[in-house]
């Protein structure tokens, strides 16, 4: 039984992480960050001793153990036009997620749980428990602008933030709470020292912005409605390729599209849904051979607009959480923070010359 | 029964080869449907009428041509299979370079062939064709969808996104950002990006997708050190008369 008494924080010294992971690994299957080619990845780990503790970001966000990027929604009889689904949520523990992702992970729950509720979802997210660790940011992060920085709300279970010798854990919900219980021969309890070194490392965390490129998000959704018109937008849209990687590694994007896949006999069909881009031309495509974004252009501004105007509206969240995947994944590394700055008019160019000055620094 | 006709023109016979890979759905389909035409694989063919007409290959003779005029009357739909059928084949990556009697004489010098011949086309150029399945080969499961859908009445729906979208959703590490010359932004993706996964960069063998943005992968592939006229004849391997007569500099826009 889960005693309802939730402690503020713990700490786990370093020495006693890999029992830590050992344990959890016990408890229901564990996903984490495992290292592959250069890159890391969240993967299910079989041996402990795969996982990276000291990472920048993986290619695609923790999402994809919540929302599947292909799925089967249900299959169907022609006959009695039956539905049936062998969908079943299964108990997981994804460990080493960073701030930016518990923040993109919440703004998954809003988007599928806030109205019409997504019951898929909702049971997967029931069964999954969410354990956070703290990072240092390199050259694509911005959380700091995006205010996501650092854990905050009650989406996570546990968070572990790297404070020397320990990790100083916060636990954020009961499910955290009756882990540490299970756990709790690895733990000791906090002291005023420990808490000392909390507040500096998210001091260290703020200091390591300082020499950084930051956009400024200040009225973000007025800036993007009234630059609408910008000729930055079709500057930097030339050098997109639609090539749909700065959505398909986003944390919070969401749009998928369904085929109905039959089998040979068309007695049974498969409702199939898969993730898909904005920046597809097709994404757009209705009958009769219409695009309503009709232009690179379009459909460039368009993800900027659904993150800084459409997310607030629906969600009162920014759609962005600062995590640089988009940035550091394009193939024409084209820059969320560097449009944004050039939106803003920040850039301190001479107008003028905004232009000629992004197209001559992609050859150096 | 529903009657299933698979021929070849010019080409290698892979994409043939590929559908007598698909044991599985093959087996399945035995029973169901009757495969009256498919000299690859059996003895006994029969090119009276079709429901379904499978074309692989190019048309590059005139032996093609009256084949293919043949087949399309008999059929009720016309599915072209493979790069060559679709877009021409690599044979015809060099068609607006030079004329038919330079490459005729490079090839076979004086000698004189008993066939008319001409410049490898997509099966587009001589009738209509109804489906297009690209790739080098076909893509085994694409072909087992197309069948199953069209026995049962459905469209098959094949958008044309780029290989980037199943590169990175297999979280392979984008090539071009090491360096590797790349195709995957302009591509028409359904492979389901296997040359990426195992480090070669996208070679377009399915063809463009969807408005592709030529002047920007030629920049990216002169940044990363290919000449120009190297990086148009990477992009023009696999494209055919789908690229023919790229233009540079111009905005691939269309608007719609």
């Amino acid at each position: 039984m889960l005693d309802f008494h939730i402690e503020r924080a713990k700490v786990l010294p370093k020495s006693n992480l890999w029992s830590f992971l050992e344990g959890l690994k016990k408890i229901s299957p564990l996903i984490a960050p495992v290292k592959r080619g250069n890159k890391t990845v969240f993967s299910e780990v079989n041996d402990i001793s795969d996982i990276t503790i000291n990472y920048t970001r993986t290619i695609l966000p923790p999402k994809k153990f919540l929302v599947p990027y292909r799925r089967v929604r249900f299959t169907y009889s022609t006959d009695d036009l039956s539905f049936s689904s062998n969908f079943k949520a299964r108990d997981q523990i994804i460990f080493g997620i960073h701030s930016c992702d518990l923040h993109g992970i919440s703004i998954l729950d809003s988007v599928y749980l806030k109205e019409n509720p997504d019951p898929r979802y909702l049971e997967v997210r029931k069964k999954t428990v969410l354990i956070g660790i703290s990072c240092m940011p390199d050259d694509y992060c911005f959380c700091l602008s995006t205010g996501t920085a650092f854990p905050d709300g009650a989406n996570w279970d546990l968070f572990l933030t790297d404070i020397g010798a320990d990790y100083f854990v916060s636990i954020g919900s009961p499910k955290g709470d009756e882990l540490i219980i299970e756990l709790k021969e690895l733990f000791r309890d906090i002291e005023r020292e420990d808490l000392e070194l909390y507040k500096r490392s998210t001091r260290k965390k703020k200091e390591a912005f300082k020499n950084k490129k930051l956009p400024d998000l200040e009225r973000i959704s007025q800036l993007i409605e009234l630059e609408y018109e910008s000729p930055v937008w079709d500057e930097e849209a030339k050098r997109c390729l639609s090539c749909g990687t700065c959505t398909n590694v986003c944390p919070t994007c969401f749009c998928y599209t369904s085929i109905d896949v039959p089998d040979f006999e068309g007695k049974t069909v498969k409702r199939v849904e898969f993730t898909t881009s904005c920046q597809y031309p097709y994404y757009s495509l209705v009958a009769g051979g219409h695009y309503f974004k009709p232009t690179r252009t379009a459909r460039f501004r368009h993800r900027y607009y659904h993150k800084f105007v459409g997310y607030p509206y629906q969600i009162e969240k920014l759609g962005c959480v600062g995590c640089g995947r988009c940035s550091a994944e394009c193939p024409a590394k084209i820059s969320m923070v560097e449009t944004l700055i050039r939106l803003r008019g920040t850039d301190e160019k001479e107008p003028g010359k905004a232009a000629e000055q992004t197209s001559a620094g992609r050859s150096l | 029964m529903v009657r299933i006709g698979i021929m070849g023109l010019t080409g290698c016979s892979g994409c043939q080869c590929e559908i007598l890979n698909c044991e599985d759905a093959i087996g399945k389909l035995i029973g169901k449907v009757e495969f009256a035409y498919f000299p690859l694989a059996q003895d006994v063919n029969d090119f009276s009428e079709f429901d379904i007409l499978f074309v692989e290959g190019s048309v590059s003779t005139n032996l093609d041509r009256e084949k293919l005029i043949e087949g399309r009357k008999r059929a009720k739909l016309l599915v072209a299979v493979g790069t060559c059928a679709c877009y021409g084949g690599v044979q015809s990556q060099r068609n607006d370079e030079a004329s038919l009697d330079e490459m005729l004489k490079a090839v076979y010098g004086d000698t004189k062939l008993d066939l008319e011949v001409f410049k490898p086309m997509p099966l587009s150029d001589v009738v209509d064709v109804d489906y297009e399945l690209p790739g080098c080969p076909l893509d085994k499961r694409q072909f087992v969808y197309t069948v199953a859908s069209l026995l049962n009445g459905v469209e098959p729906f094949f958008p044309k996104i780029p290989v980037c979208h199943e590169c990175k959703l297999s979280e392979t590490d984008c090539l071009l950002l090491k360096g590797i010359p790349c195709q995957g932004p302009v591509s028409f993706s359904g492979c389901g990006a296997p040359c990426t996964a195992s480090g070669v960069g996208c070679q377009g063998c399915r063809g463009n997708c969807d408005f592709p943005n030529f002047d920007e992968i030629l920049s990216i592939y002169q940044e990363i050190g290919l000449s120009f006229d190297d990086s148009v004849r990477f992009l023009k391997v696999f494209r055919g008369k789908t690229i023919s007569g790229l233009k540079v500099g111009s905005s691939n826009e269309k608007g719609a």
